[in-house]
């Protein structure tokens, strides 16, 4: 038995481990397709921001050049006019200026007094393009601005609008040209330099932040830095996450449970049977065996029953099959027959004629059960012919085992009577070979009585078999009247069954008893 | 913008960058001749003196400052020019006029042209080939059109002072070399006078030999130290 519930157990823990692989498995999988689908949003954002980011430099720059080689008069109309439509077609030039020295003439945005002049530049090229990267010095309305001039003009550039994309989602997003800090999102973030982190997303656990840097070396060397916190990292991709899991939890919360409720009762169940054992609370009724012809109870079948703690009443079906595999079957056989001599002992001492069948199971019939059963009939002073021995069909096969001890059985006394016969293997020639006394036929057969099914036919060779080799029949599960004039009619001797009587308790059987007497 | 990426732009042979919207890499136009230092030992100092070229007067006067003491010399201008306002930079404007300026020569500097930053001041060296005609103080025509364009840029960014300073290679008299480097020296800052640059903005100084900005035993080398360079310091107090 314990070899089976360790098997049990680890079954079950093996199902648990492999849950568990797969479980990991699948959580790991929709980890790194997550940080796969950031990586591939965070630098796709970065690469459409850098393009935009040098499309915007190079066409400011051109622009410039291109006012430088405006024919005419500075500050005409015609001069002031191509400025104001460069500048109204592009929404991130906050101003564009026309200067001689240190002087700004006129042009469009800021006030002429606003001028921005800021004193180091940041980047002075071999071209003569000058750029002042936003800062301190370039802020108007709390702005700061990229400056960028080319000959005699300027431009200044909103940074923001370098950021301003719909698909940043939450993200502090921070770019960087040429190494300088050019815009970030929101305004007053703080991100990390791209120069003190590695290329791709990365997970900082100590800030509990996602962090990721494409770098682009096109025409300008380009960083973007993006920072989002894991709420918002969960938020998008634990959904996927959370749906794969939840999935997997339940199915295997479901499958782990159903085992392990089912081992639970199993295991339950032959502890609860083998503790009711022991303090002897199998109980056994009795259902009376009819003779026919007269009437008369002349005997009883003694039927084991199992009560649990909790008021359930088990089946012989389902606690003899469990008794049988965890070898608690003699047990019960031997508790069936100590309740046997304790209700009915005196009664039966009393009555020659009466006599009690025990059932014995093929377990029983592997073992010697002969020597119990004698010791303890001599000590409660029963004789040997007050005890009947039901073996059922299934019992006899391939068992020398079991020929040798019916044959010991029937030397001391014991009447031996197969039971429901035919629904097992055995044949007439192999019956043949053992020695029996009483046949009893199933009550399937006796079911089958006036009714057109084939087993009604069956019946008929089965009484005539068991007459031809000399044995008394009993006949099961007798419902309705019509059953009895027809086995009665063949030659059936005996009966039990719901028309003579239901099982009954031992002082319910004790009490027919009487009154048959009296009668 | 960054170097290696910039389009429109080649790098000339005598290692200056320059727009070539604007304006082609002239190497081709290099004078063929030889530097006169280098086949015409004894010192051009004395061929230059039969060859002098009757050039018109120059009318003002143009500081001359001895190439020991021209600091002293320069420091005294630039205080007397500051004393006007509307002549002097304030010190929050400096930095401003300075680098645009700065991007402004180097945007016209093509070939001729090599520009540096010094703090607040701005080193222009004319470069890429002999400015003066052999033996000569005469300006080569392809000096003239850097001139013309470097004068019209000081007279935009007027509130400078522009200390014009002559070199000579190691070949030749000492003292005459001295001579020869104030004279050209005297020369760029007279044609950028014409051009429109005011005379009291301009310091000239002649320092012969004394001062190599390379080795004078290859050819090379003389004639990296055969230059003219300007010093262009902001005006302030």
């Amino acid at each position: 038995m314990w070899r089976r519930e360790k098997l049990l157990v680890g079954v079950s823990l093996a199902a648990f481990a492999g849950v568990a692989v797969v479980f990991v498995g699948v959580l790991w999988f929709l980890w790194r397709d997550s940080l796969a689908a950031e990586e591939t949003a965070v630098s796709g954002l970065a690469l459409s921001l850098g393009e935009r980011t040098e499309r915007v430099i190079q066409d400011t720059r051109d622009l410039l050049a291109g006012f430088d080689r405006l024919p005419g008069s500075r500050c005409s109309p015609r001069h002031l006019r191509a400025i104001e439509d460069a500048a109204a077609t592009r929404p991130y030039l906050r101003a564009i200026g026309y200067w001689r020295a240190a002087e700004r003439q006129c042009g469009v945005g800021f006030l002429q007094t606003s001028a921005l002049k800021p004193p180091r530049a940041d980047r002075i090229y071999d071209s003569g393009v000058i750029a002042w990267w936003p800062g301190p010095h370039t802020e108007v309305g709390g702005v700061p601005l990229f400056l960028m001039r080319f000959g005699d003009h300027d431009a200044a550039i909103d940074p923001r609008m370098l950021l301003e994309f719909g698909s940043l989602e939450k993200r502090q997003v921070a770019l960087w040209v040429e190494g300088l800090p050019m815009a970030s999102q929101p305004l007053d973030a703080v991100l990390p330099e791209p120069g003190s982190l590695p290329v791709g997303v990365h997970i900082d656990r100590a800030a509990g932040q996602v962090v990721s840097r494409f770098s682009r070396d096109a025409l300008l060397p380009i960083d973007i830095v993006a920072i989002e916190p894991f709420a918002n990292f969960w938020d998008r991709h634990l959904r996927t996450l959370a749906v794969g899991s939840t999935v997997g939890l339940v199915l295997a919360a479901g499958w782990l449970t159903a085992i392990l409720r089912f081992t639970r009762h199993r295991l339950s169940l032959t502890a609860e049977l083998r503790e009711a054992l022991a303090q002897n609370r199998i109980e056994v009724h009795y259902q009376p065996i009819v003779d026919l012809a007269s009437g008369r109870c002349v005997g009883a079948e003694a039927l084991a029953r199992w009560t649990r703690s909790n008021g359930e009443s088990v089946s012989p079906d389902v606690f003899i099959p469990l008794a049988e595999k965890d070898g608690l079957v003699t047990a019960i056989t031997m508790s069936t027959l100590g309740a046997i001599i304790r209700d009915l002992g005196r009664l039966v001492k009393d009555t020659p004629d009466l006599s009690v069948s025990l059932n014995l199971s093929p377990h029983d019939l592997r073992t010697d059960v002969a020597g119990a059963l004698t010791e303890r009939l001599a000590a409660a002073g029963l004789p040997a012919r007050a005890i009947k021995l039901e073996v059922t069909e299934r019992a006899l096969v391939n068992t020398d085992t079991a020929r040798d001890v019916i044959q010991a059985l029937r030397a001391r006394g014991h009447q031996i009577a197969i039971d429901d016969f035919g629904t097992g293997y055995s044949s007439l020639s192999y019956l043949e070979t053992f020695e029996l006394d009483i046949l009893k036929i199933d009550r399937t057969f006796v079911e089958a009585i006036g009714t057109a099914a084939a087993t009604g036919h069956v019946i008929v060779h089965i009484i005539e078999m068991a007459q031809s080799l000399g044995l008394q029949t009993i006949a099961e599960g007798v419902e309705t009247q019509q059953q009895r004039r027809w086995l009665l009619k063949r030659g059936v001797a005996c009966a039990q069954g719901y028309l003579f009587s239901r099982p009954l308790t031992p002082s319910a059987f004790a009490e027919l008893m009487r009154r048959e007497q009296a009668a | 913008m960054s170097r290696a990426s910039q389009p429109g732009r080649v790098i000339c042979a005598a290692g200056v960058a320059l727009l070539v919207g604007a304006a082609g890499c002239r190497a081709g136009a290099r004078p063929v001749a030889p530097p006169p230092e280098a086949v015409a030992p004894p010192p051009e100092a004395a061929v230059s003196s039969p060859e002098t070229t009757p050039t018109p007067p120059p009318p003002p006067a143009v500081a001359v400052a001895a190439a020991d003491g021209f600091g002293e010399t320069r420091r005294q201008l630039l205080l007397e020019l500051a004393a006007d306002p509307a002549r002097r930079l304030e010190p929050s404007e400096v930095g401003y006029y300075m680098d645009v300026q700065q991007a402004r020569l180097q945007q016209l500097a093509e070939t001729r042209l090599r520009v540096e930053r010094d703090e607040s001041r701005l080193v222009v060296t004319l470069v890429g080939g002999p400015a003066f005609e052999s033996g000569s103080s005469r300006l080569t025509p392809d000096t003239d059109a850097t001139l013309r364009m470097l004068a019209a840029t000081l007279t935009e960014y007027a509130k400078t002072l522009v200390s014009v300073h002559g070199h000579t290679d190691a070949s030749g008299d000492e003292a005459a070399n001295l001579q020869l480097s104030t004279r050209r020296a005297m020369e760029v800052a007279q044609a950028l006078i014409a051009r429109g640059v005011t005379a009291d903005r301009l310091l000239v100084v002649g320092h012969g030999q004394s001062v190599p900005i390379a080795s004078n035993d290859t050819v090379e080398g003389r004639e990296r130290n055969r230059r003219v360079e300007l010093h262009v310091d902001p005006i302030q107090r």
